[in-house]
């Protein structure tokens, strides 16, 4: 659940423009070369007649032409029965509720909302990719595109009507059934549950531990085997530090209070007052001025944010609110600051946090802690997520369009689950592998896929170094290219999992814009364009009479 | 059949269905509820109780998962198993109830799956939070969680036996009973139980041992008078939880700080319980058949050996080894010293020594209280006996009342500055080399809990 993107945007788009004017000019080239060397100066000639026409093709379309490209599409889709899906989805949210939750009405919000948002997207994905893979070979086959061809429409128009209808087919689907599904949530989620169904908007802080020194230091395993938090002892120096940025005064109109929103976690060595909680302190400090500000001691109600205020009146989850202006002991003297005057310096504030029991931890990480944005209603998370998946189906039809214009039916559909199933399974598993291997200086144990399968023939085992040969360098040069095609490959595969809000939504979160909705907008552009040019000359090339 | 028409065909095939049809309906006929009403499968069934609604509730969600799931349950219900299991690594708890309801959609009467799925939550979640009242909201799903399991297996005595043993042990012995008990009748969810205990596990809102005397008591019921055996221990000791309990709730009452006739009555239940009910319940001897009551007089079992012809010295000989097996006699002895008012008094002074020293600090009072109460249990003591070899019986038998003597002495020691070199109250606790591991113990304990570390 990332909320930061490692990526500025604006480089990616970079280089996204940059890939493509580079593999237009490769494509242009060869084309260009191959014609000359086919048919001379005619042949040259004819080529960039096809790149003028293609262009005009591919940029003067008429909108009208594509509606009407689009209503026949609409309409085969709904004489196919597609609409039937909305039959489904009805079935599973009637019986539903009967696989969800249990006798006890504290069943969180979570299961409900992802449910839903699981159920919407794995039914309607399906039928995305057989909507837009089986269309046009079925026309083709009927001899239905046969006679919209010979009407004067450019094939771009055809490509992109195809995609419209799709679009608009599956947009009128997902709309009913998110309308269903949010009506669903509201009712069937426990009333005591009810408040989950929110979106918090946070801000983290960038995160350090210091040790009793004050140097920086990784913090303490206690021996637990989710190394997600690392551990600071109690009633020693040590601390954890969140650095915030860019608060401002603004963001809280009102005077509302600043809150912090925490979910640590406790370690005790010794059993201790079992009745106690283990208690961290908390500081504000300027970062610029080193103004201190206690802000007082708080339980760490270690795995409560679900429960707890269900079981502790007045307990708003693990909130700690910090008024505009605050009152502190300095020694035996009550003093008072003013947040944004005193402690935030240029937008930067920075907490401090401290285990108060001697002997016992507390297990912080980057996320454990952070700035709680004034919340947003369950509605706009929920619909951020509906809008993610849409582009997600409409990426799906743009692929399964194209592959579609070029490869028979089965072929386009098997090409475009393929393309799904990298994308949702396989990418990120890719995209670490390369990664090690490209820091490893490319060494890896056993080798890549030739030396493995020279390993395997010869019986040599993974660990054994191959000798200094001819052999070696020919099979590390192999591997070292098959290497660098997935690295190429990487970036053709869509990372269908960026376009999953469900879990921002599921865990009460606003699904952020710049890790996940911009991306996921831009990753549906990126493969649109090419796409729809790789449809339109598929369709140029492709042979429309059934055979 | 080449030679058959099309036609004629399709009437053989027709007569064939038809055929097989009335074979089916026949064999498979539903009963009415009594035997030899339905057909041959719904008798057998019925016979060997493998119809679904003979174990149990039935949930159709979880007959319409298998059904759903045709051949893949085994494959799912694994895939499930190891998702519980990655999401109790990652401390994801609501997935791994989640996770847990899905397996029992799975497999709602396989025995383990409601064991092993409501330790984890009940105990090992439990243990992972920091306050006391979550904990207590873990250990309350693990026990609903069993409790659903009952519903759904009426025929597992294991499943009602544990859970006597959540609302008994868990809650009543766990390092936070003080606070478990309090809650098992006040539940920290205030806004939904106002102020009284979970209705779903504690609806008369009762003491936490009469509850698991209930669950005691049905997982007896289950085998009592049945073919349906358990499988955690010898019958006579799986039978005696129930009157267990009752002793755990006379001794727990005390504990927390009721003196009154009811702290008598308690005992006085217990001990009926014990002998009337227990005492009276004929068992037959492991591994041959011998049978014989607990409670049962020479004349009682010769009775029974007329009846069932079995030799009386057989009967007398498996009685003795069973008293042993269950500490019949101690806790007969026990349940009738803890009734007499020394003892009650005994023990009220320790309450309140205790009480003087912790919570008043004061240190003189606690020391003439806990005098006054170390010689009325000696006085007790001496009472009760002593066995051949001349060890107390009340002592040597239980740790009840030996840990509640020996920490009274260590708060002795500290309020007189050490204990006298001579004689004193229940001076064997302090130098028979038997309890020196306990002393050990429980001056660890001591130290923590004065505060002095």
């Amino acid at each position: 659940m990332p909320f930061d993107t490692n990526h500025p945007l604006l480089n990616v788009i970079l280089q996204w423009a940059l890939i493509l004017c580079v593999i237009s000019v490769i494509g242009t080239f060869v084309g260009g070369v191959s014609s000359l060397m086919g048919g001379g100066k005619r042949g040259l000639s004819e080529f960039f007649g096809v790149i003028g026409r293609a262009l005009s093709d591919l940029i003067l379309v008429s909108p009208q032409r594509i509606f009407a490209l689009a209503t026949l599409t609409t309409r085969e889709s709904v004489r196919r029965k597609a609409l039937w899906i909305g039959a489904v989805f009805l079935v599973l949210f009637m019986f539903a509720g009967w696989f969800i939750g249990d006798s006890d009405d504290t069943t969180p919000a979570k299961a409900y909302i992802s449910f839903v948002i699981t159920t919407i997207r794995w039914m309607l994905l399906p039928l995305a990719v057989l909507l837009s893979c089986w269309g046009l070979p079925a026309d083709i086959k009927d001899r239905s595109l046969h006679t919209v061809v010979t009407k004067p429409v450019r094939r771009s128009e055809v490509v992109l009507g195809r995609i419209a209808g799709y679009s608009f087919v599956i947009t009128a689907i997902l709309l009913v059934v998110s309308v269903v599904g949010y009506g669903w949530i509201l009712r069937v989620v426990p009333e005591r549950s009810q408040r989950q169904l929110i979106s918090r908007v946070p801000r983290f802080g960038g995160m350090k531990m210091l040790d009793q020194n004050g140097d920086l230091f990784t913090g303490v395993n206690v021996g637990d085997m989710l190394d997600l938090r690392r551990f600071i002892a109690g009633g020693t120096k040590e601390l954890a530090m969140w650095q915030f940025q860019g608060l401002k005064e603004s963001d809280f109109p009102n005077d509302q209070d600043l809150r912090l929103e925490y979910a640590f976690e406790a370690f005790r060595s010794y059993k201790g007052d079992i009745a106690t909680q283990i208690e961290f302190s908390i500081d504000l400090v300027n970062p610029e001025t080193n103004q201190r500000v206690r802000l007082g001691v708080q339980p760490v109600n270690e795995f409560s944010s679900e429960i707890a205020h269900d079981l502790k009146e007045n307990q708003t989850e693990n909130l700690i609110l910090i008024p505009r202006t605050i009152s502190y002991l300095d020694g035996e003297t009550t003093k008072t600051a003013d947040l944004f005057k005193d402690l935030v310096a240029n937008g930067n504030l920075n907490v401090e946090i401290k285990c108060l029991d001697a002997g016992q931890y507390l297990g912080v990480s980057p996320g454990d802690l952070f700035v709680r944005m004034p919340d947003r209603s369950f509605a706009v998370g929920y619909w951020k997520t509906i809008f993610t998946t849409w582009l997600m189906l409409v990426l799906i039809i743009t692929i399964g369009t194209t592959a579609s214009c070029i490869l028979k039916g089965p072929v386009a559909t098997l090409t475009t689950f393929g393309l799904l199933i990298l994308g949702v399974f396989l990418k990120n598993g890719l995209i670490m592998r390369l990664g090690k291997y490209y820091s490893d200086g490319g060494e890896v144990v056993g080798g890549g896929s030739v030396e493995a399968f020279y390993r395997l023939v010869t019986g040599l085992n993974e660990s054994t170094p191959l000798d200094e040969s001819i052999t070696k360098t020919v099979i590390e040069t192999l591997d070292s290219g098959v290497y660098a095609m997935l690295y190429l490959a990487q970036y053709v595969i869509p990372d269908i999992s960026i376009f999953d809000a469900s879990t921002y939504l599921a865990n009460g979160f606003d699904v952020p814009l710049a890790s996940c909705v911009l991306p996921s907008l831009l990753i549906t552009l990126g493969f649109f364009i090419p796409a729809y040019i790789i449809g339109y000359f598929g369709l140029q090339i492709r042979e429309l009479e059934a055979k | 059949m080449n030679n058959l028409t099309s036609g004629q065909r399709k009437l053989v095939y027709g007569l064939g269905i038809l055929a097989l049809m009335v074979v089916v309906i026949l064999l498979g006929k539903p009963s009415e509820g009594t035997p030899g009403t339905g057909g041959v499968v719904s008798d057998l069934r019925e016979k060997y109780s493998l119809g679904e609604a003979t174990l149990g509730q039935v949930d159709p969600a979880s007959s319409t998962m298998n059904l759903v799931l045709l051949g893949f349950r085994g494959i799912a219900a694994s895939i499930l198993w190891s998702e519980a299991e990655h999401h109790r690594v990652t401390k994801n708890w609501s997935k791994l109830q989640q996770t847990a309801e899905s397996i029992i959609l799975l497999q709602p009467h396989f025995k383990k799956v409601w064991e092993y799925q409501a330790w984890n939550l009940g105990f090992n979640v439990s243990a992972e939070c920091d306050a006391v009242e979550d904990r207590y909201f873990w250990v309350k799903q693990g026990a609903k969680y069993l409790q659903r399991g009952t519903e759904r297996n009426t025929q597992f005595p294991e499943l009602f036996f544990e859970c006597g043993r959540f609302f008994g042990q868990k809650i009543g012995s766990a390092d936070e009973k003080e606070q478990y008990r309090k809650f098992f009748v006040a539940d920290p969810d205030t806004s939904r139980w106002q102020g009284k205990g979970d209705g779903e596990v504690n609806p008369e809102n009762k003491d936490n041992y009469l509850v698991a005397q209930d669950w005691y008591t049905k997982a007896n019921a289950v085998v009592e008078g049945t073919d349906i055996e358990q499988h955690k221990m010898d019958l006579p000791l799986f039978m005696s939880y129930p009157y267990h309990s009752l002793m755990d709730y006379a001794r727990a009452r005390e504990e927390d700080g009721y003196f009154d006739d009811n702290a008598k009555g308690a005992w006085a239940n217990a001990l009926r319980e014990w002998t009337t009910v227990y005492g009276r319940k004929v068992f037959a001897a492991a591994g041959n058949g011998i049978m014989f009551t607990l409670e049962g007089s020479r004349e009682d079992l010769e009775k029974l050996s007329k009846e069932d012809g079995q030799p009386l010295a057989d009967k007398l000989h498996w009685q003795s080894r069973y008293h042993g097996t269950t500490n019949y006699l101690y806790w007969k002895l026990r349940c009738d010293i803890e009734q007499k008012q020394e003892m009650i008094d005994a023990r009220r002074l320790f309450y309140e020594g205790k009480k003087a020293f912790k919570e008043e600090g004061d240190l003189e009072q606690a020391g003439k209280l806990l005098e006054t109460g170390t010689q009325l249990l000696q006085n007790v003591i001496d009472t009760a006996g002593r066995e051949g070899n001349g060890n107390s019986i009340l002592l040597y038998n239980d740790e009840g009342i030996t840990e509640e003597a020996i920490k009274s002495l260590l708060i002795l020691e500290r309020v007189r500055d050490g204990l006298p070199k001579d004689n004193f109250p229940l001076k064997e606790l302090w130098v028979d080399p038997t309890f020196a591991g306990k002393r050990a113990e429980l001056r660890e304990k001591f130290i923590r809990w004065a505060g002095e570390n």
